[in-house]
């Protein structure tokens, strides 16, 4: 009896043990995770960070990190290598899970952590797939063969190492612990990942096969009004007035336009449609006190931890503060003493695919250019924990990738389309960061420019000799104009990318009379400019707005910038508002409607948080909008591209009788009149089913529902309904978890001033008070003032030194 | 009494310096050498752990001004922080009164259930 008691309550023990200690599905080990000596709780921080001195094999000299009261850290290193050394250290001490998560995703490795999961398969596979692994490999060959990059790149690597080493499990971020695993050896090749997965985020889109179907169901006509042309409130980043003083050699485009098959959507190339960005720099000429001032708003998802990280980098012959991305070295968005300079997204077109004629199906040669030429394979393993690795083969042409479209129907061709993306073109992208940081004039800044392929960006330039500038900065291709909207003919070689747009081509702009320079994502440059970009720039919403209201002021200060961060005026709502409310049939609404559309009616069009009006408007304007075009659209199989709502508004202000406002699937024909009121009815119960009567429920700030969810999308860990104001076409363009990712306001000057902030805190541990700390201050557009040290600080809240062992 | 202190103690120092399974180390060994019977040993040792780790679950929870067990709560879907540390204590306690009655268990064979 006492026999089988004793190993029975020994039995129960083991399992208890066992199953305490293993991760069962989502649920990570209860026991290892509640453990108060290793587990979650490891991970509260129970007291303010305190000075300590660490020793480290790799280090040539001594280091200090000094911390700011927001815990920004200001390095002041007495070489390069030592300075990247610390960066690393730092970073990873702060965001360690999203270095390696960034980095596992932009490597399709994100099954090899999170184990079986269909979503994350799929992602992978995809990733692989748009060959990004394949991209980061080209690159980090074009890095080592700069010395500097290259020392830059390792000498981070190593202090990334170094913490890591440092770590016993217990240490390890809470993410780890949710996902019972361990932190894996930082290798350079990541950075090469992490700058990738920029591309992807922000060039990694296109619209060629919904551009093609609406070629082909909607003809000539509606793609020439809807894509072709331009709206007229249009306000180009380098504006009209700039003469273009070159020949520009254009390739000749075929007689006739390619017509695909009928190109089923590839899932997954969508737009995202909360990237976008502004920035701007006025002259001396406009500012109170003489100097430029630059301003900068990176709109990206809002995430936490954040996408930046603040930090200041000291060396002999640098001093420079600004934003980094986790895994990179160096400064992406920031100044030093002598310049300061920004970035906003170009939606150039770098991305488009080919139809491929492959001679049979082992897919090892195709016809390009009057002959059968070989392809070449790569083989993705995909390593799954806790599961067999799935093996990919995917096929090359000189274009790129292949990706194989399953047909719909049996007995339907298959159709392969190959893939030509700027991600795979060679670069060394960040050596364009690292001369920045350095920059001292108009000419660094450009010099440094010129090692940039992609994502291509709008950079926007200030500097203390009084410079302003821009530069819409990247390797274009040089296409024949709408070359690439639509799919591609990858037989024909006038189909293929034929070189680059020269680099002294690229639109730009220095000095400009008007004294100012800014982007807003909009379209690069005027009609007569020669090269073709792409027809699908961001509206001119956010761009005319800040253009308008820099035209206009005098005597700038920095305030004044960083009160234009906050703007919520929306062209859009101005545009469309009026003549939603002209065609509204008022006389069939209840009185209480009839009060709220007269509320509207008095609205300034600002999409400010306490307002009841901008969500109504919103809503009211979707439902507008599917009554317009869904009838037409859900007719066809194929997935569409839809227009832009400024030209929407434009065509139907100068046609009201435009074919599609009728609705094909009832026998009257509509008009106006007729959807613009049964959108509203629609729009207005909808309102009331969601939010009640009209109250405190309607304002904007609620309705927004604006989320900082975490990286991981771990419950608990993000921020929630963060109350708001701004929407995607306002200056402000914060709209549910996307937005401005970095607030930047700087005034050059002999002790040039910096002012930022981003919605989130320096750590990203969910443990710590600091990891949310900036996040009201964002929320309510109050810029901290940035800690831009010449010497190191003599009461720095806290210090770490780091010496060699 | 003194076998909830001893095994507190003990398995405080092991968890310091080994996983945290260690706990059970404690609760076997001192079950096994206090030789009390099965069910006092599942209790003493379950008070320990109970009070081991909900003690220091609770002391964090209040240095951290309930920052992560928040959070945590919000993970977890049980919605109060309080739950959390509940939920750490009985965990710890569970492991405290099986080991130690298993300990005790494998001690001297004249003691056995039957005559508590």
């Amino acid at each position: 009896m006492r026999i089988v008691l004793r190993f029975t309550s020994l039995l129960f023990l083991v399992v208890l043990l066992y199953a305490l200690n293993t991760k069962f599905g989502a649920v990570p080990p209860v026991g290892k995770f509640l453990d108060p000596d290793a587990g979650f709780w490891a991970n509260a921080e129970v007291h303010a960070p305190e000075s300590e001195s660490l020793s480290f094999p790799g280090l040539q000299e001594e280091v200090v990190l000094y911390f700011d009261d927001r815990r920004v850290p200001h390095i002041f290193a007495n070489n390069e290598s030592d300075l990247y050394f610390a960066q690393g250290y730092i970073t990873a001490k702060h965001r360690l899970f999203q270095m390696e998560l960034q980095a596992y995703d932009a490597a399709g490795r994100l099954s090899e952590i999170i184990g079986v999961n269909k979503t994350v398969q799929d992602r992978d596979r995809q990733t692989r797939r748009l060959g990004m692994p394949y991209g980061a490999e080209k690159a980090i060959q074009e890095m080592k063969k700069d010395p500097r990059t290259w020392a830059s790149i390792t000498a981070y690597s190593d202090g990334v190492n170094a913490y890591i080493e440092s770590l016993s499990p217990g240490d390890y971020p809470i993410e780890y612990k949710i996902l019972d695993a361990a932190p894996e050896r930082w290798e350079p090749i990541k950075t090469a990942h992490l700058l990738k997965n920029m591309t992807r985020t922000l060039a990694g889109y296109n619209s060629d096969d919904r551009t093609s179907n609406t070629l082909a169901y909607f003809g000539e006509e509606f793609v020439d009004r809807f894509f072709t042309q331009k709206p007229k409130l249009n306000d180009p980043i380098i504006p009209n007035s700039r003469v273009w003083d070159f020949e520009a050699q254009i390739p000749e485009a075929p007689k006739s336009l390619f017509i695909p098959h009928a190109a089923k959507t590839i899932e997954g190339y969508d737009k995202d449609m909360g990237i976008g960005s502004n920035n701007w720099a006025v002259h001396g000429s406009k500012t109170k006190n003489g100097h430029p001032v630059l301003a900068n708003d990176p709109h990206l998802s809002l995430t936490m931890p954040s996408i930046w990280h603040e930090i200041q980098l000291h060396a002999p012959g640098l001093n420079v503060y600004g934003v980094t991305l986790q895994g990179a070295p160096g400064v992406i968005i920031g100044f030093n003493e002598q310049v300061a300079w920004g970035v906003t997204n170009v939606g150039s077109d770098v991305m488009d695919w080919y139809e491929v004629q492959f001679k049979d199906e082992s897919l090892s040669e195709y016809w390009h250019d009057g002959q059968w030429k070989p392809t070449t394979q790569r083989i993705e393993e995909t390593r799954v924990k806790g599961a067999a690795s799935i093996i990919d083969t995917v096929v090359y042409t000189h274009h790129g990738p292949v990706t194989k479209i399953e047909p719909e129907e049996p007995g339907e061709p298959v159709i392969y389309h190959a893939l030509r993306w700027i991600a795979h073109e060679p670069s060394n992208d960040l050596k364009t960061f690292l001369e920045l940081n350095r920059a001292q004039s108009y000419e660094d800044y450009v010099s440094a420019l010129s090692h940039y392929v992609a994502p291509a960006q709008n950079f926007v330039f200030a500097s203390n000799e009084g410079d302003i500038a821009l530069w819409v900065n990247g390797q274009f291709p040089n296409k024949w104009k709408h070359q690439g909207r639509t799919v591609s003919d990858g037989t024909d070689a006038r189909y293929d990318w034929q070189g680059w747009i020269p680099r002294d081509h690229v639109p730009h702009i220095k000095n400009p009379n008007r004294g100012f320079v800014s982007s807003a994502n909009q379209e690069s440059a005027g009609e007569a400019y020669p090269y073709y970009l792409d027809d699908d720039f961001a509206s001119f919403e956010r761009g005319r707005r800040i253009n308008e209201m820099l035209a206009e002021m005098e005597n700038i200060t920095p305030q004044d910038m960083m009160n234009m961060h906050m703007d919520n005026f929306s062209y859009h709502a101005a545009t469309a508002l009026p003549e939603l409310l002209q065609w509204l049939d008022t006389d069939s609404l209840s009185e209480e409607e009839k009060a709220f559309a007269e509320e509207l009616a008095n609205w300034n069009f600002f999409i400010d948080a306490d307002e009841v009006t901008p969500g109504f408007f919103r809503r009211w304007w979707a439902r507008f909008y599917n009554a317009l075009f869904n009838d037409e659209f859900d007719s066809v199989d194929e997935s569409l591209r839809y227009p832009s709502r400024d030209m929407v508004v434009e065509v139907l202000k100068e046609n009201p009788d435009f074919y599609m406002v009728d609705n094909i699937k009832t026998t009257r024909k509509e008009t106006l009149r007729d959807i613009a009121t049964s959108s509203w009815s629609s729009a207005y119960a909808d309102f009331k089913r969601r939010y009640g009567p009209r109250g405190e429920a309607w304002k904007w700030g609620f309705v927004m529902n604006n989320d900082l969810d975490h990286i991981g999308f771990i419950p608990g860990l993000g921020v929630s309904d963060v109350y708001s104001g701004g929407s995607s076409e306002a200056i402000n363009a914060t709209r549910g978890g996307y937005g401005p990712s970095w607030r930047m306001v700087v005034e050059l000057g002999p002790e040039v001033k910096g002012w930022g902030v981003f919605p989130g805190g320096q750590t990203g541990n969910p443990g710590s008070p600091n990891y949310d700390a900036f996040v009201e201050n964002w929320r309510t557009g109050n810029h901290f003032e940035l800690n831009f040290w010449k010497t190191p600080p003599d009461n720095p809240a806290y210090q770490i030194s780091l010496t060699k062992k | 009494m003194l076998l909830a202190l001893v095994i507190l103690i003990t398995a405080f120092l092991l968890n310091l310096l080994l996983p945290w399974w260690s706990i059970a180390i404690a609760g076997l060994v001192a079950g096994f050498f206090f030789k009390k019977n099965a069910l006092p040993s599942f209790g003493w040792g379950f008070l320990a752990l109970f009070l081991l780790w909900g003690l220091q679950s609770t002391f964090i929870h209040i240095m951290n001004h309930g920052v992560l067990s928040s959070r945590i709560a919000h993970t977890l879907q049980v919605g109060n922080p309080y739950l959390v540390i509940l939920a750490t204590a009985v965990i710890g306690g569970l492991v405290g009164g099986l080991s130690c009655m298993t300990g005790a268990l494998w001690t001297h064979p004249k003691r056995n259930l039957a005559r508590t």
